[in-house]
């Protein structure tokens, strides 16, 4: 039986039973997000629908020294949106409305629980969208993506979410609400909104967005590039990149993915080869078949067995259903994976890759990839088996030992999933007592009790190394 | 120690660190002693209040560490090195930081960035916050603290850039900065067009920006920003990118301002174009003491209308502004009421930083405080404790 | 893994459904598309949820409580997150063997195990039923029952159930006798057009339409008097014995007339006997086709049909999710003269029919079909077509709750509709052999 504590009796009197979830049974789903690996069981999840409401929560919580955070769709890979002290989880599915369009500012005002995807479908016959474009955009919320700076094939061209958001309206730790930013490039003062994107809702609760819309490119198009080793595929990335062209998206998928993605999805991706690199490019009508041709060209010089156009608007599709799917077809070919998303300079791209099948090898295991190669953002897709313990085991150490290489060359622990629970055990490969003391600064100035998403990105005083659950499952969803 | 340096005047003492750790060590000394400190690089945007301080820092001495990746378009500038001695570097490889403050040469990369300058490229390259991707501080405990990494995507831990971007050394002193480059455009073109009215200037704007063009530069301008005594509207367009892409795009914005109710309009030869953008940056010489220049701010449709309340109160008023970004710099007579500005300024949602020579307290530059001010007091104490940096020099007397 | 015998679950989920299960790597992507998760945005109200519960209790987590039983009972089985899933997670046929294991474990009331179990299967009973039906909607007893006294006494599901039944027709479509209809037009194959149950006896104009449609394009028409409910309800509450019961003798009869195809005009019962085919070994999987896929490579010159109302198309789940099947119907309205198709936001999203749901789960049910007139009143469409009786009827009921001028019509009639200018074309009676 239910024993409702006094937090959920003061949690019912603020949004009535419907809106309080917390029956054991029914918490079990919010235990993990797309990072299955890391379970948390909550004590509540509340679905607010206001600002207000999301204030009353913070100081209902506040009041009962429980620890709280928001969640999105929980699509995130880092396990940001679990709570790992326990406490209320703050579901903002319920605000999901797109508040407002406005084509002469050139700005949307969101909820933070709308889609990704929504809000550009609802822009794009009029010539607009919303830039970022993680491969979770069909599921993922744009409150999630603000929480961690979400990436996406296109930001290659177009920047993160941070570059797309002007203006938010936040709820404080304590309860304050408080708008920063605006419809426009703001010129007072710390850039707040900047130091909140990305901050994996450790600072606050975002209960309203302004993001920039951006127009429609003229036109656009897409390539497939074969390759017979993943090496002169990379090697086809960083020399696009040193010659100063900047494509739309960049991306790069290797043999194993590709035959988990024809198995199921059947995007069209050629079968017999080593690696693709799928090459978007997009802008003026009058610049795109020279920058075609001079990619055509760096990819022949580097050994591309095929290079060829989308035909089509479908064929496009296709690819890109293809491409951001194609972890989820990989859910087919293996029991389970784990990946990471660590990033390198774009020049050691060849070098990571080479690196990451190594380590896997050492370790017994296989490794494929799936990368947004023009960023040097990798996302090493380490296969294992997790009924098997030491395969488990394995799988984390190569992870490990990839994110650490990955600073050795350097770069950087994460590109768009963020640290979340699950690179605290990495986060000093990069960052050292001082610099993680600056951020904890920052942290304990804005949210002075802490409880605001506890046990997320510092591993100084975390506590939820002991994960409540024996299971391990496959986890990840998109990349 | 230095002779010559803006920063002598500023403080009873004035040190010109070379490394890093040396900048850390003084900065400890200064926090134990409290200290207040002011870091000055080129001295070209400095605001102080009119206040005094204990110490002034001249970074023009760290200029080691500079590292240029080409094939990765990444660089790590030392925050002393200037600006121009910077891209030119970086040109070597046909790369830049692109980033075009008014800067007469003497600006420093880490000057710039602490201010948060700009320039009419801001247009296409957006700012500072788009380009940086990390940075080396010393804070107000003296600590050195890294920040991002060489890679241009990257969500490790808080994004502490983009709070010191345009935090004018208030919170710490910048050492080094690595950016995020751009390709150099192979050519470039100018184009301008005269205009009667800002209406007919901003509606050529509104054309051009949903034309397939991709300009580096869009901006209006008038008075003193412009190369002659008129009360026209200017509208100053700069193509650039390869031989073709500026090829096609010329027939284009010919055609574009041809078919606008431009009074004239023109191709700018290398000469000229150089000229019009120096004016763009600098003025075209006349005098003008008695104005006092703004920084505005503000939705991008509410551009007409704001020109509409500029000229009724202000005829005499120079200006450059950026459509697709709702910015402009204004110059109005210095001694006009800003109160009426300030709140035709305000009732369009936008915000204001005043520049003028006699302003001399926070809340006169930054007569609006942002929503968000109490919590950037909470930033600016948690990172400068002793409170050593730049002291009541910030927005909200921070 | 370890095993837990004792799972209240364990008797339906066996090696492949476990595995199945397994094939959820929980990316969520799932959940935008789940009626009832965008509805209340609640986690255990969405597909990865419920499979997370399904686990969680497979595992010995936690128990078969009355949260899970709600849980599961709010999915529709639209199945619209099969089409979103990237992994290819089977997930009707999860809930499928979920809903089993409920039914086995907990008793379900006496109405609705007479209603599945003797009513739906029987034609009698389903004619006796829908005769006092229509004897109550002609004496105007159902309005009667709206107000007191009477809504005192009639339970509200019941009332509910009344107030969204169609007009009932004189009499069903089907015959206690095998009916064959000749092809009119040069013969191209033949057909054996399965007619259900519901559709059968408040549908039989649809029917009708399809067999016009059918003879019209060529094909011999047989409707084998001895066919029955396709199971679809009965797998859908669980209903295993009943489920298998009902497909197997189906099939048989199906079988046994030999027609080139067997055509399905209710996407629920082709979804349903498709996907039940994929567990058996039959000879007639190849030949089961929704009516849509064969009209749709068919060459047919329909008349234009006038004023240009403007036509919306409301995918049903279990054709498009369910089959597949997305292009063919749009193909064959593009193929009517001057039509105006306008484009239906939402389309791909459950109206809240799904079989008995309107009646088991109201409240959900009520709440889709409201969003779903929104979308309607929005697109400004004059006509709606669907493809499946289910769906017909709750838009026809949506229609009459907002009052508003609205025709819903099957693909068939429409069609039907545009043959029927021409003069040559059949009317009543069709041909008969």
């Amino acid at each position: 039986m239910e024993v409702k504590t006094a937090l959920i009796r003061d949690l019912e009197s603020l949004l009535g039973k419907e809106r309080v979830i917390s029956h054991p049974t029914e918490l079990l789903v919010y235990e993990c997000d797309g990072l299955t690996l890391s379970r948390h069981g909550a004590d509540a999840v509340v679905l607010p629908e206001s600002t207000e409401e999301v204030s009353r929560i913070v100081k209902c919580c506040q009041g009962h020294q429980v620890p709280f955070l928001a969640r999105g769709s929980g699509t995130g890979l880092s396990g940001g949106a679990v709570a790992a002290e326990g406490g209320v989880i703050v579901q903002m599915s319920r605000m999901a409305t797109i508040i407002e369009i406005d084509y002469d500012d050139e700005v949307a005002v969101v909820q933070p629980g709308v889609i990704n995807l929504h809000l550009s479908e609802a822009t794009r016959p009029d010539g607009y969208h919303y830039a970022p474009d993680p491969s979770s955009q069909k599921a993922c919320t744009i409150g999630g993506n603000v929480a961690e700076n979400a990436g996406g094939p296109h930001t290659l061209k177009y920047g993160v979410t941070a570059n797309h958001i002007l203006g938010m309206t936040v709820v404080m730790p304590d309860g304050e609400i408080i708008n920063m930013g605006g419809r426009h490039e703001s010129i007072l003062g710390y850039d707040l909104v900047g130091l909140f994107v990305g901050s994996e809702g450790t600072l606050g609760i975002v209960t309203e967005i302004i993001v920039k819309l951006t127009r429609n490119p003229e036109s656009s198009k897409t390539f497939l590039a074969s390759f017979n080793t993943v090496e002169a595929a990379s090697n086809s990335v960083s020399s696009i990149i040193a010659a100063g062209i900047i494509p739309a998206a960049l991306e790069l998928i290797d043999a194993l993915v590709i035959q988990a993605v024809e198995s199921h999805l059947k995007a069209g991706f050629p079968q017999d080869v080593a690696a693709i690199l799928l090459i978007e490019i997009e802008g003026l009508n009058a610049t795109l078949s020279a920058q075609a041709g001079e990619i055509r060209n760096i990819c022949h010089t580097h050994g591309a067995t095929d290079f060829k156009e989308a035909k089509s608007e479908p064929e496009r599709a296709q690819l890109w259903r293809g491409r951001k799917e194609a972890i989820g077809a990989l859910g087919k070919v293996t029991p389970a994976f784990y990946t990471n998303d660590g990033v390198v300079p774009r020049s050691k791209l060849p070098e990571i890759l080479e690196f990451d099948i190594e380590t896997g090898k050492r370790n017994g295991l296989q490794v494929a990839h799936l990368c947004h190669a023009g960023d040097g953002n990798i996302h090493p897709i380490i296969l294992y088996d997790h009924e098997n313990e030491t395969e488990t085991k394995a799988a984390m150490k190569t992870s490990r030992e990839i994110l650490q290489r990955c600073i050795d060359l350097g770069g950087a622990l994460s590109g768009e999933h963020g640290i979340g629970t699950e690179k605290l055990t990495s986060f000093s490969f990069m960052f050292n007592k001082t610099d993680e003391a600056q951020m904890m600064a920052v942290r304990s100035a804005l949210s002075p009790s802490g409880k605001l998403n506890p046990s997320k990105i510092f591993p100084t005083g975390a506590k939820c190394g002991e994960s409540k659950i024996r299971k391990t499952v496959a986890g990840g969803g998109w990349l | 120690m230095t002779n010559n340096h803006p920063s002598n005047t500023l403080a009873t003492e004035t040190i010109k660190p070379v490394t890093t750790d040396d900048l850390a060590r003084i900065i400890r000394e200064a926090a134990e002693q409290k200290r207040t400190v002011i870091a000055v690089g080129g001295g070209t945007h400095l605001f102080t209040a009119g206040k005094q301080f204990d110490l002034a820092i001249d970074t023009t001495g760290l200029t080691d560490g500079f590292h240029h990746t080409p094939a990765d378009m990444t660089a790590t500038v030392p925050a002393g090195m200037r600006l121009s001695h910077a891209q030119e570097k970086l040109s070597h490889n046909g790369q830049w930081i692109p980033l075009d403050p008014p800067d007469r040469g003497n600006a420093t990369v880490g000057g710039v960035i602490a201010a948060n300058r700009w320039g009419p490229r801001r247009h296409h390259y957006g700012t500072a916050k788009d380009w940086v991707i990390a940075t080396t501080i010393v804070n107000g405990k003296g600590e050195i603290v890294r920040a991002g990494a060489n890679v241009v995507k990257n969500v490790s831990g808080y994004d502490l850039n983009k709070l010191y971007i345009g935090s004018r050394g208030t919170v710490g002193i910048i050492t080094d900065l690595s950016f995020k480059l751009s390709p150099l455009p192979a050519v470039r073109s100018t184009f301008r067009a005269c205009y009667s009215t800002p209406e007919e200037a901003l509606t050529t704007a509104a054309v051009i920006r949903s034309a397939p063009l991709e300009p580096e530069s869009l901006l209006i301008t008038k008075g003193r920003w412009t190369t002659l005594k008129a009360k026209h509207w200017w509208l100053l367009v700069e193509l650039a990118g390869s031989e073709e892409g500026v090829t096609a795009q010329k027939e284009t914005l010919s055609t574009t301002l041809e078919g606008s109710s431009a009074n004239r309009w023109n191709e700018a030869n290398n000469k000229d174009a150089a000229y019009y953008w120096e004016t763009v940056r600098f003025g075209n010489g006349e005098a003008s003491p008695l104005f006092g220049i703004a920084e505005i701010s503000f939705p991008k449709s509410q551009a007409e209308c704001l020109l509409a309340l500029l000229i009724k109160s202000y005829p005499k008023l120079s200006l450059k502004l950026l459509p697709a970004r709702g910015l402009a710099i204004v110059e109005i007579e210095e001694e006009t009421d800003r109160s009426l500005f300030v709140n035709e300024i305000t009732k369009i949602g936008g915000s204001i930083e005043f520049d003028c020579v006699e302003i001399n307290s926070p809340s006169h530059r930054w007569p609006v405080e942002p929503a968000g001010i109490s919590l950037m007091k909470k930033l600016k104490t948690a990172l400068d404790p002793s409170g050593i940096f730049a002291p009541g020099t910030y927005v909200g007397g921070i | 893994m370890s095993e837990t015998v004792t799972s209240p679950l364990s008797r339906t989920f066996h090696a492949e459904e476990k595995r199945l299960l397994q094939e959820c790597i929980h990316c969520g992507f799932c959940l935008p598309a789940c009626p009832t998760y965008m509805e209340n945005g609640k986690e255990m109200d969405s597909p990865r949820g419920r499979l997370h519960l399904m686990e969680s209790l497979l595992e010995g987590r936690m128990n078969l409580d009355s949260a899970f039983e709600e849980h599961m009972k709010l999915c529709l089985v639209c199945r619209a997150c099969e089409t979103a899933c990237p992994s290819g997670v089977q997930f009707g046929h999860l809930m499928e063997a979920t809903r089993q294991s409920i039914a086995e474990v907990k008793q379900k009331g006496r109405l609705e195990r007479f209603l599945l179990q003797t009513v739906l299967p029987s034609h009698r009973w389903l004619s006796f039923l829908f005769t006092i039906t229509r004897v109550i909607q002609i004496l105007r007893l159902d309005k009667l029952s709206t107000v007191p006294p009477l809504s005192l006494l009639v339970p509200k599901k019941l009332r509910q159930l009344q107030l969204s039944l169609p007009t009932v027709p004189p009499r069903r479509f089907g015959r206690s006798y095998d009916v064959h209809y000749r092809a009119i037009r040069k013969q191209r194959g033949t057909v054996t057009l399965f007619t259900g149950c519901v559709m059968d006896h408040l549908f039989p104009h649809v029917h009708t339409a399809t067999v016009r449609l059918l003879t019209w394009h060529g094909y011999d028409v047989t409707i084998p008097s001895d066919q029955a409910c396709c199971g679809a309800l009965h797998a859908h509450a669980g209903e295993k014995s009943m489920t298998s019961f009902l497909a197997d003798q189906n099939i048989s009869i199906l079988d046994n007339c030999n027609s080139d195809y067997i055509v399905i005009n209710s996407a629920g019962c082709g979804s349903h006997l498709k996907s039940y085919l994929t567990y058996i070994d039959s000879g007639i999987s190849s030949r089961v086709v929704d009516l849509s896929e064969l009209l749709a490579v068919i060459e047919m010159k329909p008349k234009a049909i006038g004023p240009t109302d403007p036509v919306a198309y409301d995918e049903p789940c279990h054709l498009l999710h369910g089959q597949g099947i997305s292009t063919q119907p749009k193909t064959i309205l593009e193929k009517i003269p001057e039509i105006n198709l306008v484009p239906l936001k939402g389309s791909d999203r459950c109206c809240g029919s799904a079989g008995s749901y309107s009646i088991t789960e109201t409240e959900m049910s009520l709440k889709l079909l409201d969003a779903k007139m929104d979308d309607i009143e929005a697109s400004g469409a004059a006509i709606v077509v669907t493809a499946n009786p289910g769906c017909q009827m709750q838009l026809n009921w949506g229609v009459k709750r907002r009052g508003i001028n609205v025709e819903v019509l099957h693909l068939a009639e429409l069609l039907d509709k545009c043959f029927r200018i021409d003069p040559s074309y059949p009317t009543d009676p069709l041909v008969l052999d």
